[in-house]
């Protein structure tokens, strides 16, 4: 006799052939969804402090300045790199600005006479924090035209959407957890009426509710279970999909389409998560059913 | 054993189907419970399986009032009562075997003890050749035979039995009721609801008559002859 066979015929029933689909696409839609709040983590915090990977100081010379442009941004670059937390900074060549400018003035439209703005691109180090506030002020300070273009207050836009995205990735996820909630509910409850006979007879001859709610219980570990795999199998071959797609745009500023092992550890912990508040909801369904009666 | 005290039960809002029913079932007492269809006798006995609560009325079973056992220990009292129902009540999906077995199993038996010991009673009851059988392939005699081994596979305490023979031979029924009385002898407490008159008369034990919602217990008749 196999003890583990199920005293209530639960494996008959409709419910096992579309409970496992159901909960296959709440995982998928609760994994991407995870899966966007994990890629967002990383860049918006990074936005948050301020952090950017390169940032431009301008010069543009005062009619009345008595000191070359290139002395002007050479004193500059010995001034910027001697602050904490800059890695490196470079002025870039008239080429390279030119190189800047066309994508919007065209090809060749620029003339060799046109005024242009020296451009010194900053790289801060990537152990040490840089305050962006005193190298505002440095620069100003040390050379009157110079100004550092400062990206923290675009750099808070972009970090509270990048938190609002996160944040309604989030309330995805309860969402969907929530109906696979209500759906265990249903299809439980569809049990209890189906087998009400057999849990009656069970009940009379002297079962625990706990034994009748264990039936219903591994059943639905099982086939949520199955879905979980399904769903969580599908949603990473859609982020492996997705992510060959981004590797192909260059998009710096963009957060990068990679995972820590952190990140595949929350979304591989998911799925589980997923079919035990399967098997939970369908436990306390039974045992409120079970406790009306006598 | 089992006091009624003033016990009334009614379903919702309809006429009580039992009226002011008191009586006491001492420990190893063996009645029969007879009345015409509709009498009450099936409510009487569900009242007794605790499948229900009473309307008003006093239960005590086991020296406990049921309407105060906490609702964790009734199985526990539920495991003490083998039931016979009328229309059997076998688990379609699970064989001869496993029907019998499930008190058994629902109390926690290992499956290699309970078995042996299930085959053994189907054995008894004649049924050897069928335990894997499920019920939808077995007659109504066997279905009736499996119902009462698995009222008596945990060696109940207390049996209740609703028309425990309707369905079988005059031979089979007699071998049965035989079963009960050996049950009966090492103790446990019988009561049997039934129609079949000359069962009753052939066996020497009190009857309970329910008419019209009210009892009547007569005692046996050598014990009403002393």
């Amino acid at each position: 006799m196999r003890r583990s066979s199920l005293t209530v015929p639960l494996r008959r029933d409709p419910s096992s052939r579309f409970l496992p689909w159901i909960t296959a696409f709440m995982v998928y839609l609760a994994v991407l969804s995870l899966a966007g709040i994990v890629l967002i983590e990383g860049a918006a915090s990074r936005w948050e402090q301020g952090g950017l990977d390169h940032l431009t100081v301008q010069y543009v010379p005062p009619p009345d300045t008595a000191i070359s442009t290139d002395d002007a941004v050479a004193e500059l670059v010995v001034r910027i790199e001697a602050m904490a937390g800059v890695a490196a900074a470079r002025p870039l060549a008239e080429a390279e600005l030119i190189a800047l400018l066309e994508p919007w003035l065209g090809d060749g439209s620029i003339s060799a006479g046109l005024p242009l703005p020296r451009l010194i691109d900053v790289e801060p180090a990537a152990d040490e924090t840089l305050d962006l506030g005193a190298l505002a002020v440095a620069v100003a300070e040390t050379m009157p035209g110079a100004r550092l273009d400062d990206p923290r207050d675009w750099l808070d836009e972009l970090a509270s959407l990048a938190r609002t995205v996160q944040a309604v990735a989030a309330v995805i996820v309860l969402l969907v957890v929530g109906a696979a909630v209500a759906t265990v509910v249903v299809t439980t409850q569809m049990g209890l009426a189906v087998h009400r006979e057999a849990i009656e007879v069970l009940h009379l001859i002297g079962a625990r509710d706990s034994y009748v709610a264990g039936q219903f219980e591994r059943h639905a570990l099982v086939l949520g279970l199955r879905g979980a795999a399904l769903g969580f199998g599908l949603a990473v071959a859609t982020l492996f999909g997705l992510g060959g797609a981004a590797a192909a745009i260059e998009a710096p500023l963009l957060p990068a389409f990679a995972f820590e092992a952190w990140g595949w550890g929350a979304l591989g912990a998911l799925p589980l998560a997923m079919a035990l508040v399967v098997m939970a909801t369908a436990r306390l369904t039974v045992l409120r059913a079970l406790a009306r009666m006598p | 054993m089992i006091r009624f005290e003033n016990i009334g039960l009614r379903y919702g809002i309809g006429p009580e189907v039992l009226r002011d029913i008191s009586f006491e079932l001492a420990p190893g007492s063996f009645h029969f419970l007879v009345g015409p269809s509709g009498a009450g006798k099936s409510s009487l006995l569900s009242l007794m399986y605790l499948a229900q609560r009473p309307t008003r009325g006093l239960i005590t079973m086991f020296d406990r009032d049921v309407a105060t056992v906490p609702r964790r220990e009734l199985p526990g009292l539920r495991r003490r009562i083998g039931v016979v129902f009328q229309d059997y009540r076998l688990l379609d999906h699970l064989t001869a075997l496993e029907n019998v077995a499930l008190p058994l199993r629902v109390a926690g038996a290992k499956p290699e003890q309970i078995r042996d010991h299930v085959a053994e009673l189907l054995s008894w009851v004649g049924l050897s050749e069928h335990l894997d059988a499920r019920p939808e392939t077995l007659s109504g005699g066997q279905k009736q035979r499996v119902a009462i081994a698995r009222a008596v596979i945990g060696q109940p305490s207390l049996l209740l039995a609703d028309e425990p023979t309707g369905n079988l031979d005059a031979d089979l029924g007699m071998r049965l009721m035989y079963l009960f009385e050996e049950l009966n002898k090492i103790g446990t407490t019988v009561v049997i609801a039934t129609h079949n008159d000359s069962l009753v008369a052939r066996l020497n034990h009190p009857i309970m008559r329910l008419e019209d919602g009210e009892l009547l217990v007569r005692p046996a008749r050598k014990a009403a002859a002393l």
